[in-house]
Parts: C-alpha cells; structure tokens; sequence
C-alpha cells in the first residue's frame, strides 16, 4: 500500500515538473490558455485515431494527438490572422468545436472501452500504479511514471538546450528575428513540447486540470522574480510543494487527487499574491 | 397540457435567445474567455450546495453556481489589476483552481451511499432531456431579467462595446457598466447550465455572436442574427439529442453553431472569399 502511494506521489510529481517548464514560457509569451486549447484538442486527436487503430496503447495515438494540437494552434492563428475574430474569440472557437466532436464521437462508439468522459474530465491518477510495465517478465513499475518521466527528460533537454533562443523570442522577437533566429519556429517548438506533456500528463490530471499544472506554479514564481533562471527554478519547487500539499489534502478529504493538488497550486498563487500586496518587497 | 418535447424546446430557445444577446456584447469587449472561466468557476458552488442540502433544489443550486461563477470572475479582474500577469494567466488560474474545488465535491457527492447523486454531473455537459417544469419557469425569469438590463443600459452598453476611449471621455460609469456586463455574463451562463452544460458554455456564448458579426457592422442587426443563429442551433441540438439518448446536448449544439460560425466566415460579404475576389479584381486593373 505504502509503496502504491510512493508510487502515485512519483507519478505527481514527475507530471507537475514536466508541466510547470513549458508553464514559464507560456506565461511570459502571454499565451497561458492556449495550454486550455491544447488540452481540449488533443482528447479529438486522442480519440479519432483510437477509432481508426482500434487499440488505446497504440503509439500512433500519440501521434495523432500531436497532429491534432499544433493543429489548434494553427487554426487560430489564421483565424486570427484572416481579421475576422481576435485572438481569444478564435481560440474559444477552436478548441470546444473539436472537444465536441469528440465527445460526441465518444458517446457513439467508444463509451466504456477504456475512454469515457468522467475520467477525461478528471483523470485517472489513483489506476496509474496498477499499469505496470514489464520487461522480460520483470516488473519495473508503473508505466505511466516512465513514460511521464520521459517527457520531463525531453522537456529539460529541449528547454536548456534551446534556453538562449527561448529567451529572445520571448523577450524580444523582432531582435530575435534580425539576429537570424526565426521566432515562429520556437513559437511551434514550445508548442510542441507542451503538446507532448499534455497528452501524457492527460492520463494522470484529466483535460481541464492539466491547465493548474501547467499556469499556476510558474505563475506564482512570476510574481516572486523577475529573473527567467530563478522563475523556472522556483516554479519547479512550487510545483512539487503543490503536489505534496495536494497529496495531504486529498488524504484529509479522501477525494480526487488531482483536484486538490490544482486546489492547492490555487492557494499557494492567493498566498503569494496577497503577501505581495502586504508587504511589497 | 405541454409535451415533454416542446418543453425541452423552450428551455432551450430561452438559452439560445439570452446566449445571442450577451454573447455580442462579450466579444466586442473581447471578454470572450472569460466566459470559459466562469463557466468553469460554477462547478464548486453547484456541487458545494448539493453536499449541504443533498437534493436536487434546482434553485439553490443555481445560486450557488451564481455565487461562485461571480466570485470567480471578481477574482480574475483584482489578479488582472493588481499583479504584473496578463489576463490569460488569470483566467487560467481562476478556471482550474475553481474546477479543482468542484471535481474535489464532485468526487465526495459521488462517494454518497444516496441515489440522490443522480444528474449533478449532467451539469457536466449539458441534458436538456433532464429539465423540469419548474426549471423552465427559473430559466424564463433569469432571462427576462437579462433581456430587461440590456435594454435599460443599451446605450451605455453599445458606446463601451464600441468606444471605450469615447465613453471615458463623456463621463460614463465604466467599473460600473463593466461590472453590469459580467453580472450579466454569470446570469447567461446559469441560464445555460443544464442544457449547454459548463464545459462547452464559453463556446456558445462565442460563436453565435462571431457569426453575426461577419455580416453586419450595426448593433442591432448583429443582436438579432446572433439570436437567429444560436436559435437555428439550439433547436437542431434538441431535435437531434431528443432522439438518440446518449448524445448529449451540448456538445452537439456547440458544432452546430461553429459551422454556422465557420461558413459565415468564409461566405460572408467582408468573408475570405469576398476579400480574395476584392483582391483579384484590384490587381486585375
């Protein structure tokens, strides 16, 4: 039993770290709730190729959520782009039409086989440690906790590698783009990299909470620095004290586990918030 | 002696009218994700006040959904003023924060030994089929108060949604109008609940209105196309989700209307094709 929660907490807080790195860049681009719109999508590109294979462990569904994602992002920006919706409206046009869609396509032929709604809204965290992955017959734990694991890789690997470009296309994209680095094109990076955390992520926060895993910790860290090193950082120990706190509160309640660590990460954010406005600096 | 049929109709018209209206007004003051957060926001107060009075008091539900769809929206205007982040963020974090407060109650309502859990997640994503006689007359009162403010602040309303800078400068109560405005936009999103449901609600109060806006610049021919189209979807929804069971009526009204949306956009006299032929012909001479 000790060792499942061990487990579970791992699992939290392998998902929470990949989340709140792409989170950073996502807040200071101003672009927090297209991660809302990548959340939704993804479930339609999730579930129209589930349909198509048949088979819910099938790697060509990860695929297909990628296609599904930067696909959102592109519909909005030429929605945007065309001058007929702004920016918002065209994402808030976008994401529930093809969330919808899947739904829809859900209730018709796939309700009950290893997809429902309840558990897309919410996740499954508690199931996660009964996935276990195994080599040659060795039990070498929970898949879910490889694989997050994995994307937390990818995304640290991405992320300081490319950290110098990052910077400027955030900070500064015209200079960016005179010093000959294409801000569009780390604009699709940063959307890929948190397309891929949130499909994995997906399975253990469900589509609408996997959006406080990804805003909240580096939001909170925004408010305390102004320094990109010290934010990424500190958002990184928001995140696993929000998992640990989260993980108490679900005890104390015996309720959704992913619930109260988006509950949590919220307090924390309100905590900080009004000690700034206490005492500033 | 009115048919089931007929009822779920008119609940539902009413949500297409009020949804029309206020949706106009949110995308021009471009507050159209805001919507989505408060919609979000509702689920803590909905399943808050069935964990206190353990039955289904349509009413008193609908005033906690209210309560907390209000306090959400307070909530991300005070981030919005008071901190360095931009509204996304805001929105964001009032939306899951809020949403985490209501899966915590849900998951508890579930874990009730009472059958009377039954249709709190219908909330979720919308059963018009669930709707009862007494709720019809809740929805008729909320939208005519609805439809009562916006025609006693309607020029005030229209200077803001257009001139912002131009109300400021004639002396208009701004905070005032604004708060108005996201009264109203809680009010529409309660109105919506139990058809639309909370997850796609945001949707809905966009995409009638982004349609209508594609061919008119007036106001008032915007309104009522708004209310034509957001009608033409929400009766198709009904028809369509009345007779399969387990199609639920929201999302089903959603791509409906984002088709509408969609072609209006592509076919409209300031849409894409026109503005490509405009081009074509200017180049040609």
């Amino acid at each position: 039993m000790t060792c499942m929660y061990v487990q579970l907490l791992l699992i939290s807080v392998a998902t929470a770290l990949a989340c709140a790195l792409p989170g950073n860049f996502l807040i200071l681009r101003g672009t927090a709730l297209i991660s809302d719109a990548l959340s939704h999508a993804i479930l339609f590109g999730i579930v129209v190729t589930f349909l198509i294979v048949g088979n819910i462990n099938s790697p060509l569904i990860f695929f297909g959520a990628i296609v599904s994602g930067l696909f959102t992002v592109t519909m909005t920006e030429m929605l945007t782009k065309s001058g007929k919706l702004n920016h918002d409206a065209a994402i808030g046009l976008t994401f529930p039409f093809l969330f919808s869609i899947a739904v829809i396509l859900i209730n018709l032929f796939a309700n009950n086989v290893h997809l429902d709604t309840d558990a897309i809204l919410v996740g499954e965290l508690a199931f996660a440690p009964f996935h276990k992955l195994c080599i040659f017959g060795h039990d070498c734990g929970p898949v879910a906790l490889w694989s997050m694991s994995a994307i937390l890789c990818i995304n640290i690997t991405c992320i300081s590698y490319f950290y110098k470009e990052l910077q400027l296309t955030t900070f500064d994209s015209l200079y960016a783009q005179t010093m000959g680095y294409p801000p569009r094109l780390f604009h699709y990076l940063l959307m890929l990299l948190t397309s891929i955390t949130i499909i994995q992520a997906f399975h253990t926060t469900g589509t609408i909470l996997v959006i406080s895993f990804i805003v909240t910790p580096a939001a909170t860290a925004y408010l305390i620095t102004q320094k990109l090193q010290q934010m990424i950082f500190l958002s990184c120990l928001l995140a696993i004290i929000g998992v640990l706190a989260g993980f108490l509160l679900a005890h104390h309640l015996d309720s959704s586990i992913a619930g109260s660590i988006s509950l949590a990460n919220g307090l924390i954010f309100f905590l900080v918030m009004l000690n700034k406005k206490i005492r500033p600096n | 002696m009115i048919t089931t049929f007929y009822k779920i109709l008119l609940g539902t018209t009413l949500v297409g009218i009020t949804t029309g209206i206020v949706g106009c007004f949110t995308l021009l003051n471009k507050q159209s994700l805001l919507g989505d957060t408060i919609a979000h926001a509702t689920l803590p107060g909905l399943t808050g006040i069935f964990l206190i009075i353990l039955q289904k008091q349509y009413t008193l539900l609908l005033c906690g959904a209210a309560t907390t769809g209000l306090l959400g929206a307070v909530l991300v205007q005070y981030i919005t003023h008071t901190t360095k982040l931009k509204k996304d963020a805001a929105l964001g974090i009032v939306l899951s924060t809020f949403f985490g407060i209501g899966i915590i109650f849900l998951t508890m309502i579930q874990k009730l030994p009472t059958a009377h859990q039954a249709g709190i997640d219908k909330f979720l994503f919308g059963q018009a089929a669930t709707l009862l006689n007494s709720d019809i007359i809740v929805l008729a009162i909320l939208s005519c108060i609805i439809i009562g403010a916006i025609i006693f602040a309607w020029k005030e309303l229209k200077i803001i949604s257009f001139d912002p800078a131009y109300a400021q400068a004639i002396g208009l109560p701004i905070q005032k109008i604004h708060a108005l405005l996201l009264i109203l936009i809680v009010l529409t999103v309660i109105v919506g609940l139990q058809t639309v449901g909370l997850i796609l609600m945001s949707s809905f109060l966009i995409s009638p209105a982004a349609a209508a806006r594609q061919w008119t610049n007036k106001l008032h021919v915007m309104i009522f196309l708004s209310i034509f189209f957001s009608l033409i979807a929400t009766t198709t929804g009904t028809v369509i989700s009345y007779n399969y069971a387990h199609i639920p009526t929201g999302p089903t009204i959603v791509i409906i209307a984002t088709m509408i949306t969609l072609i209006s956009i592509i076919i409209a006299p300031s849409g894409i094709i026109a503005t490509q032929f405009r081009q074509r012909c200017r180049n040609r001479s």
